[in-house]
């Protein structure tokens, strides 16, 4: 009988065993990996969530060397391409692209877009204490909220009107409807999608504080002037949409104004700093910089050269980069190019020392001049192939020369065309060219500007944009006003972007044509 | 009828059984000298389609009760079947619980004595499945081992068996001159004289004098052999009715048909009962199987893999005889190179303690706990002297799953009642499932000596590279059954299951799972008894209807994902691995992996009418089975638009509907009590299956190769429908309005008379794959009818046994003949450096007129240098459709049972002897006679017969007891 007890007990820790404890059993909490509910608990956390989407923007940026499909290609100044998928765009002004889907796809720009909003809403909820100030919590909001806006003000400068996603997409059920359907989300007019991204460029200002040069994270990460000069973008994209609303325009100059007086950045005096000046700029973290996309073989944040239409580099790099000179993918410096002919025909220009310093070989051979803004490397010491070389050029977004002329063009819409010229010549005199002494109407200043912008920042992808801002096409012989009525200047909708989310109409111009 | 029969924690007399279940006893099985019973099953049970993938020993199959449920967005076309849960000895494991630790090709149940079992049974209705609540969707198949008994002495038995798998019949490959010279002439043939002195002739044709290109490598030669099989299994049983015990030990060694291929196996099983007083029994159940698995050259480094597909022996793959190959390659090639590593082991390993105590003479409470403990292991080395970059390949893969299970629960039997009128039988209790993985690999590539095999210091730290991965799940059920009978002829009862899984989030993680069922038994009604007991035994018609569960077999899909150490470099960096920002390591969402806290079980209802019959002294019985079986909720990947960021995500949207009939009927041809038995036996089941929803409002699926259509069968073919082969260009129709006729899109060649003609869909005079490459509601890769035929032949001692099973209705792409093929009219040489088999049963277009009298295949020429491909080989026409129709012998084998009567048996000190010879797969005929095997085929219907193929097996073997 004794023995039957015992058993009775085995029995009774037997049931309790079977049934204690088996709702906690059911939360089980993965090791392995990293989710929502868990991750958002330290400044450390937050920090790599917003180094992940600067890696987003990035990556969108960069994929296929979009950047410079987007804003350079498109531009037609200086560089004309022998690669044949560029052709496309220099031939016939067709941005339809072999290969080149991704070009017409804006899910990478989404993905950085709604990271930034994702982080801005945890980072708001989670408690000051868990940061080391309440300055670090807020520099790590605004700089996603730069993050957001920098991204949706790209978009608008692509294709225009795009959706807006003001929710932070974590869960299925944000996309697909009880029924099984997919939550549909249709274009907005361009003007909305700038008042967006403007919103967030203001939060940003609210929250960043300026940086100076030589801090550790100066230009490549967002500071106070980073977000103005995202502003100050903003603000005249939108006054070029929307017929100079003099509202962004003053935008537009106060907001340039408070980067060149506050942001601690000074021009670069390609005069008297000379190859030094100009690599230090390309380099990155310079004292010109105000935002630029990190590259760096150091903070193994880099990758290899290459010769390859893929990348930046292979598109406009040439001998003796390369070992031998490239005949297909390289640009040349064809004279009948815009800008070229300007440089060859302007007596201004005579001296202009950016000719030398941007180039290699610019006036000498043509042929095979190619831009060096996307040459410094360091050699991998993986490899003992001399041609080995991880790449060190920053991909430069903003910097101080870009608000001078932001800002002439900005009094030029006012017809203000003494304080406009005054920053045109601030410009116009590190480069060794002699003050401007051409027309002070609107017209010939805003040419003015678009040709200093144009060799300014050749190879920075600004260009494309500029016309389309400053409403200016001389050099581009495919652009017509048939064109340009149908907004042929954005870009095309990847049909099978349209095809998942059915709502999205195509652009006027595009229809029919892929 | 007085069958047992275990529906799960219970065991009930087949007369009592309201549900459809198939039984399947040891004896209709243990002459069969297999290595794994899977194969077996449907041979013996009704409504259940066996999926053969491969003839390799051991190799992995899959079994689908009532049609197969699994769709998906991106299906594993090996994997891609709605298997059932299989519970062995009250342990109960669903391949989803193997699928995150499951890589080898091993099927689950090689790792089971087929000597050790003693009973089968598959539930197959919902009713009947009920009571394992969420995880019996699929179906159930029970098996019980084989357990101590009381005796007066131990009885001892040993049995042994080897077989012999003689070389298989090859596709016929021409090696040598006769490549060279069919080759040849198919230039001759196709070619202009021009073309032909153009110097673009592939030089491996007509450089015959180099020795690079006049070899005859006979690659068939090379993989192929004659395999041996051996079979030891030990076994004693005994002790009295307080203990009892059963221990086997078996050994298999099998031999594959392919070089370097084979299966070691050792089984171990332990079985031991003991009464405690007169209210306590106890049983401890341990199991324990290593399998060593040869793969020759078939296995990778890591991960799981199919068999077929990584061999390098597909026929219509191999490189053409013409070519030079080192020894070490072909050593390589056919498993046999020295300084190879390639190990595949498993281990497996089961204790379970099943306590039961009766509190009241009616009630007693029952234990069971579980501990399961599988682990795969995969060495590997590959030396230098075979790899390209001259490096050597290191690699060791770990995958180990623990299980624990604690199982509590009452059961209930009471007769109430004067005549013991009112039986009531119940069952309440709960389990707890908790499941625990842990991976882990590491590879090392470098220039180290082949001299060792494994990774150690001789790799730089940038050279070895590895992950680990730990991972859990749980389970807990509440379950209950009660059922009913009165005056032993009305039956009712019902089961209900609250289960919760860790795999859901909480709002969604319960669900329940109720069944109903009843039953009558209509001849023993006292109003029809006297009219009908001349012819009939018995009769009993029988219904249910229920909801039972699945869930997914991952982990943690409902968290969205984080991924870290993200850079967001697109560009080629070298061995820089870009994973900051700014210094900062990134952290990113998982675009794969969407947050989805609504993820919950997918479910299916089922209703089940059926009635058993036995008629004329029981020698014809017929079991019949109708049923509805509709699965909603189950998983599919929607694809997100770009505004998300996010790619795809499961979500639980589609539906599939299966509903269809059973029968099986047994016909013993002579008396019982003759000395010339024969029981005939015929299972027959027709399945009809359909897609039923889909997401985005039932939108059409258009995979890479397949699709969905709601109203159709699961994974249809995305193909041009083949019209006619043309004879002469006029054939053409000419498009009213620009008076062209149909021609194919630009980058093909242009039409030529001995060309496929496809179906111009939408009527544009012209044929691309934008329009007419669609999904072809024609035909389907599910078999509508499957069945099984037996005999069972006895007179006196002697015995004949020979079982069958079909399958008709499926269409099926000869992917075989399709890969042959395809090199021809692609550009390139392809053809020319690729292997030719002797095709000259097949005809081909020659000549104007062929077409018209319906030849085979359009003409074979290799595509010349001035005209373009037509690509009308390609894979994704409906030439290659073929009836899926087969009908197979499984096994046949006669032998002989010398029992206590004989007299020399004493001599020998045997209380029972059996010699026997048996053939595996003796004959196997199928309808298309252009596939090599019809039965074996994957989930989108593409056969598999370019691997390993189901080789027949001659075996011999003695069975005794003393």
């Amino acid at each position: 009988m004794k023995q039957i007890k015992s058993f009775k007990i085995y029995i009774v820790v037997l049931c309790l065993l079977g049934s204690a404890s088996c709702s906690d059993l059911l939360d089980q909490e993965p090791i392995s990996i990293t989710h929502p509910d868990v991750f958002w608990d330290s400044q450390a956390n937050a920090e790599q969530a917003v180094a992940g989407a600067y890696s987003l923007f990035k990556e969108a940026i960069m994929t296929q060397s979009n950047f410079l499909y987007w804003g350079e290609w498109t531009g037609m100044t200086f560089m004309n391409s022998r690669n044949w998928i560029v052709n496309y765009i220099e031939g016939s002004g067709n941005y339809v692209l072999a290969y080149r889907d991704a070009s017409m796809n804006w899910k990478n720009f989404y993905r950085a877009a709604n990271w930034a909003y994702t982080i801005e809403q945890y980072i708001e909820d989670m408690p000051v204490d868990m940061f080391d100030s309440q300055t670090e919590k807020d520099r790590l909001l605004g700089e996603a909220a730069f993050i957001r806006s920098l991204t949706y003000f790209y978009m608008a400068r692509i294709w225009g009107d795009v959706p807006i996603v003001e929710q932070s997409i974590e869960s299925s059920d944000q996309l697909i409807s009880e029924d099984g359907y997919i939550v549909e989300n249709a274009r907005v007019d361009e003007l909305q999608v700038l008042d967006y991204a403007l919103e967030a460029a203001n939060k940003s200002i609210g929250l960043l504080q300026y940086s100076t040069p030589g801090a550790s994270n100066w230009a490549i990460t967002a500071n106070k002037a980073s977000a103005e000069a995202l502003k100050a973008h903003i603000s005249l994209w939108y006054a070029g949409r929307d017929n100079d609303n003099p509202e962004m325009i003053q935008q537009a100059i106060d907001a340039t104004t408070s980067v060149i007086n506050n942001s601690g950045a000074s021009l670069i005096d390609y005069v008297n700093e000379g190859k030094e000046g100009f690599d230090e700029m390309c380099i990155g973290q310079s004292k010109t910089g105000l935002f630029e996309i990190n590259i760096s073989a150091d903070m193994n944040e880099s990758f290899r050269l290459l010769q390859y239409d893929d990348n930046h580099t292979g598109l406009t790099l040439n001998y003796p980069v390369w070992q031998s000179v490239n005949t297909g993918i390289s640009p040349y410096m064809d004279p009948d190019f815009y800008g070229n002919e300007m440089m060859a025909t302007d007596a201004d220009r005579a001296n202009d020392v950016r000719k030398d310093l941007f180039f290699y070989e610019y006036g000498t051979n043509a042929d095979y001049s190619y831009l060096q803004k996307y040459s410094h490397s360091t050699q991998d010491e993986a490899s003992e192939d001399a041609y080995a070389q991880f790449s060190e050029s920053n991909i430069l977004i903003f910097r101080l020369a870009d608000m001078y002329l932001l800002r002439a063009e900005a009094n030029a819409r006012k017809e203000l065309s003494g304080p406009a010229i005054s920053d045109l010549n601030e410009i116009r005199s590190k480069a060794n060219v002699p003050d401007y002494t051409g027309g002070t109407d609107r017209e010939s200043l805003m040419k003015a500007i678009f040709d200093e912008r144009a060799i300014e920042f050749v190879g920075e992808a600004q260009s494309g944009y500029d016309r389309i801002r400053m409403d200016y096409y001389d050099g581009v012989p495919w652009v017509n006003q048939a064109r340009n009525a149908k907004k042929g200047y954005f870009w095309p909708v990847l049909p099978s972007v349209i095809s998942r989310n059915p709502s999205i109409l195509q652009t006027e111009y595009w229809r029919g044509k892929l | 009828m007085d069958d047992v029969v275990l529906i799960g924690y219970q065991k009930v007399f087949k007369r009592d059984v309201t549900s459809a279940v198939s039984s399947i006893k040891s004896d209709d099985i243990e002459g069969i000298p297999v290595l794994d019973v899977s194969g077996l099953i449907a041979t013996q049970a009704t409504g259940i389609q066996s999926v053969n993938m491969t003839g390799a020993p051991a190799g992995r199959g899959a079994l689908i009760i009532r049609g197969n449920t699994s769709i998906g967005g991106d299906i594993d076309a090996d994997l891609a079947y709605s298997s059932p849960l299989y519970v062995i000895d009250g342990v109960q494991t669903s391949l989803e619980d193997l699928a995150g630790y499951g890589v080898s090709n091993v099927d689950f149940l090689a790792s089971l004595n087929p000597n050790d079992i003693a009973s089968i049974d598959v539930l197959k209705d919902a009713s009947a499945a009920a009571i394992y609540g969420s995880r019996g969707a699929n179906g159930v198949i029970i098996i019980e081992t084989k357990k101590g008994v009381a005796l007066d002495k131990p009885e001892f038995s040993f049995s042994t068996s080897l077989g012999l798998q003689p070389k298989p019949n090859l596709v016929p490959m021409l090696v040598g001159g006769a490549e060279r010279q069919a080759k040849m002439g198919m230039i001759q043939r196709w070619w202009h004289t021009d073309e032909l002195q153009s110097g673009q002739t592939p030089m491996v044709l007509t450089d015959s004098i180099n020795p690079a290109f006049n070899n005859n490598v006979d690659y068939q030669g090379l993989f192929y052999k004659t395999g041996i099989d051996q079979q030891y299994d030990f076994s004693v049983r005994g002790g009295s009715e307080k203990t009892n015990y059963r221990v086997s030990l078996g050994y298999d060694n099998q031999e594959g048909v392919i070089k370097g291929t084979g299966v070691d196996r050792v089984t171990f099983s332990s079985n031991l009962n003991f009464k405690a007083g007169e209210k306590f029994r106890n049983q401890l159940i341990t199991r324990f199987t290593h399998t060593d698995l040869q793969t020759g050259q078939g296995n990778p480094y890591q991960g799981s893999f199919n068999l077929n597909s990584s061999l390098p022996v597909d026929p219509a793959g191999l490189q053409s005889s013409l070519f030079y190959i080192t020894d070490e390659r072909k050593q390589s090639l056919s498993g046999e190179l020295e300084g190879k590593l390639n190990e595949d082991r498993t281990v497996n390993f089961t204790i379970s303690n099943f306590a039961t105590f009766d509190l009241l003479p009616s009630l007693s409470l029952n234990s069971q706990l579980s501990f399961v403990y599988d682990s795969n292991k995969k060495n590997f080395y590959e030396p230098s002297t075979i790899r390209t970059e001259g490096d050597g390949f290191a690699s060791y893969a770990l995958y180990n799953r623990k299980n624990l299970t604690a199982e509590t629960y009452l059961s209930l039997f009471k007769n109430i009642g004067a005549n013991n009128d009112h039986e009531v039988t119940g069952v309440l209790g709960n389990r707890v499932d908790y499941n625990k993985y842990e991976d882990m690999a590491m590879t090392a590539f470098g220039f180290g000596s082949d001299a060792i095999q494994t990774i150690n210091n001789r790799y730089t730290q940038d050279q070895i590279s590895g992950y680990t991965d730990i991972s859990a799940n749980a389970l807990v059920s509440y379950f209950g059954r009660v059922s009913y009978k009165y005056k032993n002829r009305y039956m009712v009862g019902g089961n209900f299951s609250i289960d919760g899984s860790s795999r859901f989030g909480k709002d969604v993680r319960w669900a329940k799972f109720p069944s109903l069922n009843a039953g009558w038994v209509i001849s023993d009604e006292p109003f029809l008894k006297p009219h009908i007991s001349s012819f009939i035994d018995y009769l009993k018609i029988r219904g249910s209807w229920g909801i039972n569960g699945k869930q997914f077999p991952e982990n943690y899909l409902r968290f969205g994902k984080y991924n870290l150490g993200y850079g967001g470099n697109p560009y080629w960096a070298n061995q820089m691995n870009v994973s900051s920002y700014g210094g900062v390591t990134g952290v990113i969402p998982n675009y794969d992996q969407i947050g989805n806290a609504s993820l919950s079980w997918e479910e299916t209802e089922q209703w089940n009418v059926g009635f058993d019959l036995d008629m004329f002294n029981r020698r014809v019985s017929l079991a019949f089975d109708a049923y509805n079986k509709s699965t909603d909720k189950l998983f599919f990947d929607v694809a997100f638009p770009a505004y998300s960021g996010y790619n795809s995500a499961p979500t639980n949207v589609a539906g599939v509907l299966n509903y269809g009939w059973e029968s099986m009927l047994r016909y013993h041809v002579f008396p019982r009590e003759n000395d010339l038995r024969m029981e005939l036996s015929v299972g027959f089941a027709q399945n009809k299956n359909y897609v039923s929803k889909l997401p985005n409002g039932n939108q059409d699926y258009i995979g890479g190769d397949y699709g969905y259509v709601v109203g159709r069968p699961l994974n249809l073919y995305k193909m041009f429908i083949n019209d006619y082969i043309i004879d002469d260009l006029d054939q053409l129709p000419v498009n009213p309005f620009t008076g062209e006729p149909l021609q194919g899109k630009s980058a093909w060649a242009s039409i030529r008379p001995g060309f496929p003609i496809w179906q111009d869909l939408n009527g544009d005079y012209l044929l691309n794959e934008e329009h007419d490459l669609k999904l072809t509601t024609d035909y389907s890769p599910i078999p509508d009818i499957t069945g099984s035929f037996n005999i069972n032949l006895q007179y006196k001692k002697w015995y004949f046994q020979a079982y069958s099973q079909f399958s008709f209705g499926a269409d099926i792409k000869n992917t075989v003949l399709n890969s042959y093929m395809d090199s021809y009219d692609r550009g390139g040489d392809d053809w020319a450096r690729r292997g030719l088999a002797d095709l000259s049963e097949y005809t081909f277009w020659q000549q104007p007129g062929d077409g018209a009298a319906g030849v085979d295949f359009p003409a074979m020429y290799p595509q010349s240098p001035t005209l373009g491909a037509f690509y009308g080989f390609r894979g994704n026409q409906t030439l290659w459709i073929e009836s899926g129709d087969y009908w197979k012998v499984n096994n046949a084998s006669i032998g002989y049972t010398f029992d206590q009567n004989d007299n020399f048996m004493k001599n020998i000190g045997l209380s029972r002897l059996r010699i026997y010879g048996a053939m595996l797969n003796p004959y196997q005929w199928q309808r298309s006679k252009k596939v090599v095997d019809a039965s074996m085929v994957d989930a989108k219907g593409h056969t598999y017969g370019n691997g390993y193929p189901q080789a027949r097996t001659i075996t011999i073997g003695i069975d005794t007891k003393f």
